[in-house]
């Protein structure tokens, strides 16, 4: 069974509202970073293109070590890392309901971009997430601080 | 950092997204350093063009409550929240001159004479 959202999160009457918030864990951003300054240092004689390829391990840490959360009028878009790329955008036609949710990281196995059945997460640190359920019965979550705001917004037209 | 716009509202749509960004400076939830969406996002999410975002971020670069910078994008600028203050109180004393008959010129000599 499919519930339809009705897409009309973030607006309400003539006023739109839109929030923006996310969640970082700089132990990760920095551990990256000192990763990809030893193997620099390591490396530097010799920087070949297997050295190279090494240095796409601290460019995926980086990458979940941050989390941007925009939610408004279109849903909810996810960027990933310091440059909010890749992204990915939940629409608000697809998102029945929204709430905010505490999740551990042990309980999916660590941090980063998770699956457990129908839920996929976002994972920068364990803690309060923002969930939202989808039209075809699965569920996103993503590491955000002061989720409940956002969820307001999400929800706030049902 | 929540955001509302209302075109019923009589403000310019820019202003009410610069006055929106000002709070969030002012109640702490965006900090100094810290990097605010690309003006897509913003104005996806607030069903605004995009030069209007632009235009509110603009207006903020000016007042020093935003920095832009190469590489890192639109960021929240360091002397921020007392900036963003000194901005309001500035906007609040202009308004009142303007209820009781000062003009800006008047509010600025004052304050040149040290009043």
């Amino acid at each position: 069974m499919t519930v339809q959202g009705d897409g009309t999160g973030g607006r309400s009457g003539s006023v739109r509202t839109a929030w923006v918030g996310g969640a970082s864990n700089w132990l990760l951003a920095f551990g990256s970073l000192a990763f990809t300054a030893v193997l620099i240092g390591l490396q530097w004689r010799s920087l070949g293109p297997a050295s190279l390829a090494l240095l796409l391990l601290p460019v995926a840490v980086l990458l979940v070590s941050r989390v941007r959360v925009v939610a408004g009028v279109h849903g909810l878009r996810i960027g990933l890392g310091p440059w909010g790329r890749p992204s990915r955008t939940i629409g608000a036609e697809q998102i029945t309901s929204a709430r905010a949710e505490a999740i551990s990281a042990m309980s999916l196995g660590g941090w980063g971009v998770r699956r457990k059945g129908s839920l996929t997460a976002y994972l920068v640190r364990g803690g309060e997430c923002l969930v939202v359920t989808t039209a075809d019965g699965r569920e996103v979550a993503v590491s955000c601080d002061d989720a409940a705001r956002g969820a307001a917004v999400l929800d706030g037209g049902r | 950092m929540l955001l509302e716009v209302d075109p019923a509202e009589p403000l310019p749509l820019y202003e009410q997204v610069a006055a929106g960004i000002r709070a969030a400076v002012r109640e702490g939830s965006v900090h100094p350093g810290d990097r605010l969406p690309p003006a897509a996002e913003l104005a996806e999410a607030l069903d605004v063009n995009r030069h209007t975002v632009l235009k509110a971020f603009h207006l903020l670069r000016e007042e020093g409550v935003l920095e832009f910078r190469r590489g890192r994008g639109v960021t929240v600028g360091r002397a921020s929240a007392a900036d963003v203050e000194l901005h309001e109180l500035l906007r609040q004393a202009v308004a009142l001159g303007k209820r009781i008959g000062y003009s800006r010129k008047e509010l600025a000599r004052m304050i040149e004479r040290g009043e």
